[in-house]
């Protein structure tokens, strides 16, 4: 019954999201996002169809309907990153160069395990697949909110919304993945209620954060960006090394 | 064993997760707050060099502990502890806001080179560093003894660099000075001392 109850709650959660998007006329501001969410809300009813219409296909529609949810699901964590740099190039400049490189690095490390599987999916099964992809995802979602934190760059509260939910759904979700995996069928009763109960929990913060339509902040700075970057970062390491000196010099004295 | 990995890699990204959103919003309170004008420049005046100088010396403490008795240069032990601190920490404060505005150029600097910043911001880490050890070392052993072990450390730096250049003629004595932060000027000034 309590599965049920979260299992239609999923639906009517996304729809509102959606519904408030079109309202709002914000829809197209987060495309990629709404499209993992309309895409999300299309499994979900397919999937409530199959298991009453024909339970035996349940699994097989779940596991590789869920490996595309994967791939859509990088679409939202590109949408954060234009979004987040739409107005700082030199930021995004480096998010690209540090984010290519930890995609580089995680997705090696899955074309290893691949290669040494003898199989083309990474993992024994979809399950341990999914769990790769996710690391792959919090990974460089993590490389971006470090990049985002470190160049001081502000997130409006729909762009923090979507950052909070999908960072909450990827830690759990690994979480869960893991302990299916470790404790196989005996997680299984458990599974039917935490994974709704967490991803209804996203559901609520996208609702709550993507309600109305918040652009993301001005700097508001007057910054020196007529001054080309070699003889900014030139002054910068001068002024570093000016501090430096200036210590030594004080206990040299 | 890998199970718990997993779970404590899951743990770990929710934990970053909400710990980078409360600081990228912190940094930008902090931006928004102001400091941008006096950011320019690293400031350093005759009467802030004589006196932070003076902190360092062993003139004063010698003479207190030679006119006073045991309780009373022990006070101004502690006093000039505090004071080298709160200097120490003013011009880390000036070098964080330093690096802010030039993170403020940089994120908006379509010509930014990922390598470039990358060198920065470990020139700016070993700073942080070196003065986080200098800190430390102040607030445990006093001024007098931080400074005998800085200058310790220069000469032992000086004798390394001086055999690296005997051994390799072209190499190493610029990334050595640049991380030490000491420009040729300086170097020259501290040794004709």
């Amino acid at each position: 019954m309590l599965s049920s109850v979260l299992w239609i709650l999923g639906p009517i959660l996304e729809s509102l999201i959606v519904v408030r998007a079109v309202q709002g006329n914000f829809l197209k501001e987060y495309k990629l996002f709404y499209s993992y969410i309309i895409w999300v809300f299309l499994r979900d009813l397919s999937l409530f169809a199959v298991y009453h219409s024909w339970p035996a296909a349940y699994a097989y529609v779940y596991w590789y309907s869920q490996f595309f949810s994967v791939l859509v699901g990088c679409g939202v964590v590109w949408e954060i990153y234009k979004v987040a740099l739409a107005n700082y190039p030199g930021a995004a400049r480096m998010a690209r160069s540090v984010l290519l490189f930890l995609f580089i690095i995680t997705m090696s490390r899955i074309a290893v395990y691949a290669a040494n599987n003898a199989k083309w999916l990474p993992g024994k099964t979809t399950l341990e697949t999914e769990r790769e992809f996710r690391i792959v995802q919090a990974l460089v979602l993590i490389g971006l909110l470090a990049l985002l934190a470190y160049y001081a760059i502000p997130a409006g509260r729909n762009l923090k919304g979507i950052i909070l939910g999908y960072g909450v759904f990827l830690g759990t979700n690994l979480a869960q993945l893991t302990l299916r995996d470790f404790l196989g069928d005996k997680f299984q009763y458990w599974w039917q209620y935490i994974q709704p109960t967490t991803y209804i929990l996203v559901l609520l913060i996208w609702c709550c954060t993507l309600w109305d339509f918040f652009p993301s902040p001005e700097s508001g700075l007057a910054t020196r960006i007529e001054v080309d970057y070699q003889s900014l970062a030139y002054e910068t390491r001068k002024r570093l090394r000016a501090a430096g000196s200036y210590i030594v010099k004080a206990i040299r004295s | 064993m890998t199970a718990h990995l997993y779970l404590l890699l899951g743990a770990v990204i929710l934990l970053l997760i909400f710990f980078l959103l409360s600081r990228a919003g912190l940094r930008h309170e902090q931006n928004r707050d102001g400091c941008e004008g006096d950011a320019q420049e690293f400031k350093r005046d005759s009467l802030a060099a004589e006196l932070s100088a003076r902190i360092f010396s062993a003139e004063d403490p010698e003479f207190v502990s030679s006119e006073t008795c045991a309780s009373a240069a022990r006070a101004f032990r502690q006093e000039r502890t505090t004071l080298a601190l709160e200097w120490l920490r003013g011009v880390r404060t000036q070098v964080n806001r330093l690096f802010r505005s030039h993170l403020q150029a940089a994120r908006q600097n379509p010509d930014l080179k990922p390598a470039g910043e990358l060198r920065l911001g470990m020139h700016f880490l070993t700073f942080q560093l070196t003065t986080g050890i200098l800190y430390i070392v102040i607030r445990v052993r006093g001024p007098l003894p931080a400074a005998r072990l800085v200058l310790h450390s220069l000469l032992l730096s000086e004798k390394m660099l001086k055999m690296a250049k005997d051994v390799v003629p072209s190499t190493g004595t610029t990334v050595s000075v640049e991380l030490l932060g000491l420009d040729s000027n300086a170097n020259h000034q501290g040794e004709a001392r």
